[in-house]
């Protein structure tokens, strides 16, 4: 999946070979505050002293005002050309600086921010001189690193400006439409002959009970509220808008290209009617011979093999089912249609699109319940499913809105709803499918609005009205008259006799047994992911959660967005969901599309990984430990692969550098010798009494927790050195024991917590790199005790100081450490 | 006009178990060639020379060394000091030289451990009278005095400087073809240069890799070998990925895994570590990490002496 050559542009502009590396660094005293902790005239004094310092600056602040002008300055007259600051919050003083020293014409990637306010001024205040003296190996390690520092450049992606959204329900048609309103080129593809999905089955929706198939209009200029909310599909005019095209009887089929910049694959099935002639005119039906059974219907009543699944449907074209049309040798409705609509030669096709994103709306649906033996559905005709009844409701349905049994057709007067049909149950699917309590309310209700002599029963585990309004359905079921029965039927049996069912429930409240006895069973399922989820999401290369359903990328920052760019999902395709929360999910969807291609291009740093091709060995792990999938093996030479990094996929967290056995992958913006640099400089100076400690921190998680006891004043002991990395994912056994031999007494490695790591599987890497080594150690003569991992959050500074006062005591203890 | 001067080789043996004196000699009909250009000035393991007799060579008057062995002794490292100084090139061959190799193993011990075991307990050891090496000992004749037997083994390179490697356990003998080519037509790389490939053993490896899993460690009785797939994907720890190249997947041929004997490869340090790291990288589970009961012996077999912290803290 790599950017195909030619395709990215890079920005050479600004990237020149550096000449001998001047640094100039800039100590703030953070406006005076840790002036009284730190000395700053020793900090000025040894950086003097230290070999390729061209300037040394003191101010108050250098991430704004003066001091920043000071930086951009000293670049633009004084020719420095490696620029390191210690500055407090250095993640937003970073931003300031680098756009500064940008403006001032040096690549932004030869900044070094370091904070020795929360990492050393803060918690070191109680003892100041050993403070200072850490203080000078910070500033040491930063200036060693931005002397090795090499510019990073720019590089732009193409971003096409049309968007691939899977799945006709109504998640599916909003997004659609959005995308369509802001301009985006959109393909909307269906596998169904008819848009609608689950939704325009269920009649009606809970809480508001309006139409299923009540949709917004387009908005793309300012129209009356009448205009353009609350249209039904059919007339909402959204198939007019001319960048969006509808493929029904579709499926994709193979996906290739690069985010921004796919081609897609779809797979059209015929629909032997043409879609532009057909006026709907139903002649067809009247002349075709084959009846079968109408599935969409519920199977309650039949079909011909040319139809419409219901009078309002968009599009409201018929449409032949290639497995009951007899074709040629009937043909009968080719004479009838007066258009000449019918084309009984059309053939499947195969068309490509090229898209910028794709949008996964495949929604959800009903679980078979047959596998339940004890409620013997599929087996009694009178035992039916939530949608099934739905259909009953449906005034334009088989039964024209009455609810009758469908063993004999005669009204159902006693009825009994069944909670939880292969949810919450471990045998099927343990989770709750957190609907189907509502749609039962809501069918209770319809029913017993309508037909007020009807019994209706409920029995339940426990009803979940959660959302807003919801338990004003349930007490508005409750006044009506709906009953309700805690617990859950142990079977369902048939008395041929009366041709009546028995539901046999334990009334858990009151602890009797009930059987109660009924017309109608209604089943409500579970719901389970689409049919072909598993197939897409492996076409597509995003993931599953356990329960099939698709997986978002983190469910409370990114719950729209998939580990692969570019690709993205909504309503019911990550979880069951009522309509409003679907539509939600639909329009925030929609943006994030639209956000990723709107510049209609792809500009990224290129802070990523590079392989050295002349040493890569064709291990083949890399590409299997990159969490974003951005590592390909291409061939070169007869038999020989290489591994290449998409510059487009990387993230830069380095999980591929500290997983390649021969060093061919490293990071640009991180090289080892900039991590061999700053690890000895920062182990150079100790300053303090105690023994010296590493630790490898993320960038993320792990300095975070740092901050937050630095910010805290919370104390911990000097000799504790921190080396920040971007991910803990990075970080080799090599390092560890090259910390031991440059004089590190313990090692931490600090890292976020392993179901938490923001890149994902570089935690949980390491936490298994950390305890071989440990197992090392021993073979080596050294105390397992010296190395530890440590998975810390932001709000544990207190665990991070405690932490380092923990090794720090702990090695004390052990005595020190003498290598050969 | 005259003859080419002939160049003069000396090929020497330190601490080491003397196959690579077999590998030079593995060369076959190439060691015509060689006698064609060349004159052995110094071979212990074939010719009666006595250490005097190199001590009497003026200094860089050997063309090319081939040093073999690790330094276990005084003897060795006065050898390999002495070496150095009458050659001109001095090339670290095998295993033992570049990185220690099994010799170097010795390192989790010291020399009193070392003594201990090998004097008094292993079984088939008798030393009623309790002797162990001694560096003076006296006879009727007079005060012996015997080199030294060093705590730690180290490699050539720690000892004196190295222009060439040639590691593997022996060197893969198209290697030793090729950097006596190299020699003989005055065709050598840059100092430092490695007479092996750049790339690891798994480039030149005919087994198919697959999932890249490791979900349990197992020895290789323990599988029922397809004879097609990596050894790692089916569950046996291979060096090969972590293992210098150019011994044409030798062993992976003969179905046995990699131990590591070519050494780091060039951009890395510590074989065993960057092994150790790539390995937990692709384990599945932590328990896979309990499955490795010997490190050392598994990732370290041929580098420990050549690794960053070459050797095992010994306490009484
Ligand atoms: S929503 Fe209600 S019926 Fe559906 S699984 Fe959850 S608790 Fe059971
Ligand atoms: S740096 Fe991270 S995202 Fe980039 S290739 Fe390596 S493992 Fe993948
Ligand atoms: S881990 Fe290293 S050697 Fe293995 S395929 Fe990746 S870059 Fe190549
Ligand atoms: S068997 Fe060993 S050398 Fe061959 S591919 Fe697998 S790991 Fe590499």
């Amino acid at each position: 999946m790599t950017a195909k050559k030619g395709l990215s542009k890079r920005s050479k502009g600004k990237v020149k070979k550096m000449e001998e590396a001047k640094v100039g660094v800039f100590l703030s005293d953070c406006g005076g505050q840790i002036a009284k902790i730190l000395d700053f005239e020793a900090l000025t004094g040894f950086l003097k002293t230290v070999n390729g310092v061209a300037l040394v600056a003191r101010g108050s602040e250098f991430w704004r005002g003066q001091g920043l002008q000071a930086i951009v300055d000293a670049v633009k007259e004084k020719k420095i050309n490696r620029v390191v600051v210690a500055e407090n919050i250095p993640k937003i003083s970073e931003i300031a600086i680098t756009k500064a020293v940008e403006e001032a014409e040096l690549n932004p990637h030869l900044v070094e921010v370091l904070d020795i306010k929360d990492h050393c001024a803060w918690p070191h205040k109680d003892t100041p001189k050993e403070a200072t003296e850490k203080a000078k190996a910070m500033l040491l390690a930063a200036v060693e690193k931005a002397k090795l520092l090499e510019p990073i450049e720019k590089t732009e992606f193409p971003a096409v400006k049309s968007v691939l959204v899977i799945g006709g329900g109504i998640a599916g048609i909003q997004a659609a439409e959005d995308l369509a309103d802001m301009g985006f080129q959109v393909y909307l593809v269906e596998k169904e002959p008819f848009l609608g999905g689950l939704a325009a089955k269920a009649v009606r929706f809970f809480p508001t009970d309006d139409c299923a198939i009540c949709i917004q209009s387009p908005t793309s200029d300012l129209k009356t509220v009448t205009q353009t909310s609350r249209k039904c599909v059919y007339r909402s005019g959204f198939s007019e808008i001319p960048n969006l095209n509808v493929l029904t009887n579709s499926k994709i089929v193979k996906v290739e290209g690069a985010p921004g910049n796919f081609k897609v694959t779809v797979e059209r099935k015929p629909r032997y009617v043409n879609e532009k002639k057909c006026v709907a005119c139903d002649l067809c039906t009247s002349v075709c011979p084959v009846e079968v059974p109408d599935e969409y219907n519920a199977k309650l009543k039949t079909r011909k093999a040319i139809y419409v699944n219901k009078p309002l449907v968009y599009p409201p074209v018929y449409a032949i089912d290639a497995k009951a049309c007899k074709f040629h040798e009937c043909a009968k409705c080719v004479e009838v249609c007066p258009t000449k609509a019918i084309e009984l030669d059309q053939k499947t096709e195969h068309l490509t699109l090229n898209v910028g994103s794709v949008i996964v709306a495949t929604g959800f649906r009903e679980y078979d319940p047959s596998v339940i033996k004890e409620y013997h559905y599929g087996e009694y005709p009178d035992i039916v499913t939530h949608l099934e009844l739905a259909r009953m409701l449906d005034a334009f349905g088989p039964t024209n809105g009455t609810v009758v049994r469908p063993s004999d057709g005669k009204p159902a007067k006693r009825i009994v709803f069944v909670q939880c049909v292969g949810s919450r149950d471990r045998r099927w699917n343990p989770y709750c499918s957190s609907i189907c309590c509502m749609i039962s309310l809501k069918h209770a209700t319809l029913i017993k609005s309508a037909f007020p002599d009807t019994d209706v029963t409920i029995c339940y585990i426990d009803i979940r009205t959660t959302g807003r309004e919801h338990e004003y359905y349930y007490e508005r079921a409750r006044e009506i008259g709906v009953k309700f029965v805690k617990g859950r039927p142990a079977e369902i049996v048939h008395d041929p006799a009366t041709n009546t069912l028995v539901v046999e429930v334990e009334d858990e409240l009151l602890r009797r047994l009930l059987e109660l006895e009924a017309d109608l069973v209604v089943l409500a399922t579970a719901m389970v992911s689409s049919e072909n989820a598993r197939e897409l999401a492996e076409i597509l290369g995003i993931e599953l959660d356990q329960d099939g359903f698709f997986k978002e990328y983190n469910a409370k920052l990114r719950p729209t967005e998939t580990k692969r760019r570019g690709i993205f999902l909504c309503g019911g395709a990550t979880f069951p969901k009522d309509a409003p929360t679907a539509s939600l999910h639909a329009h925030s969807a929609a943006v994030k599309a639209a956000k990723f291609l709107m510049n209609g291009k792809i500009v990224k740093d290129l802070k990523v990984a590079v392989v050295n091709e002349d040493y890569c060995g064709d291990c083949e792990f890399c590409p299997v430990t990159c969490p974003y999938g951005a590592i390909t093996l291409e061939p070169k030479g007869e038999g020989h692969f290489v591994a290449r990094v998409s510059e487009l996929l990387c993230e830069g967290c380095g999980v591929c550098v500290g997983t390649c056995p021969v060093g061919a992958i490293e990071l640009r913006h991180l090289k080892p010798s900039q991590i061999s640099a700053q690890m000895k400089a920062l182990l150079s100076i100790n300053g303090t009494s105690k023994p010296l400690v590493l630790a490898i921190s993320c960038s993320e998680c792990g300095n975070a927790a740092i901050d937050s006891s630095g910010m805290a004043m919370m104390s911990y002991p000097a000799n504790v050195r921190v080396l920040r990395v971007p991910c803990t994912g990075i970080v080799q056994v090599q390092h560890i024991l090259e910390a031991f031999k440059a004089g590190a007494q313990g090692v931490m490695v600090v890292g976020c917590k392993p179901d938490g790591c923001h890149y994902e599987v570089g935690s949980q890497k390491t936490h298994k790199k950390v305890e071989l080594a440990k197992t090392l150690l021993k073979a080596y003569g050294i105390e397992p005790e010296r190395l530890e991992m440590f998975n810390l959050v932001y709000i544990e500074g207190d665990k991070f100081a405690e932490a380092a006062k923990m090794m720090t005591e702990r090695v004390e203890k052990l005595g020190s450490l003498q290598l050969a | 006009m005259e003859k080419p001067k002939k160049l003069k080789f000396a090929f020497y043996w330190a601490a080491s178990c003397g196959g690579c004196e077999i590998a030079v000699l593995d060369i076959n009909e190439k060691i015509l060639d060689v006698i064609a250009k060349a004159d052995i000035v110094f071979w212990p393991v074939a010719m009666d020379i006595k250490y005097k007799d190199v001590e009497a060579m003026p200094d860089k008057s050997i063309d090319v060394c081939f040093f073999n062995g690790a330094i276990r002794t005084e003897e060795n490292e006065h050898m390999a000091k002495l070496l150095r100084q009458k050659a001109k090139v001095l090339v670290a061959f095998g295993s033992c030289a570049c990185d220690g190799c099994v010799i170097g193993l010795g390192n989790l011990w010291n020399r009193e451990k070392i003594f201990e075991r090998a004097y008094f307990e292993t079984p088939s050891t008798r030393n009623p009278q309790s002797v162990t090496p001694q560096t003076r000992f006296k006879v009727a004749q007079g005060e012996l005095e015997l080199p030294e037997f060093y705590d730690t083994v180290k490699t050539l390179a720690q000892t004196v400087d190295v222009d060439y490697f040639i590691s593997g356990c022996p060197p893969p003998v198209p290697r030793i073809i090729e950097a006596l080519d190299a020699i003989l037509n005055g065709k050598l790389p840059p100092k430092g240069s490695s007479f092996l490939l750049n790339k690891s053993v798994c480039d030149e490896c005919p087994r198919e890799k697959k999932e890249r899993k490791i979900t349990q460690v197992k020895r290789i009785y323990e599988i029922e070998d397809d004879f097609k797939t990596c050894f790692l994907d089916q569950g046996v720890i291979c060096m090969g990925p972590a293992t210098r190249g150019g011994c044409g997947a030798q062993c992976l041929k003969a179905n046995i895994p990699c131990t590591g004997c070519g050494g780091p490869t060039p951009r890395v340090s510590d074989q065993g570590a960057a092994m150790i790291s790539a390995f937990a990288s692709i384990a599945t589970d932590p328990k896979v990490i309990e499955q490795v009961v010997d490190p050392v012996g598994t990732f370290y077999k041929y580098s420990l002496a050549n690794s960053i912290l070459r050797r095992r803290v010994v306490r009484e």
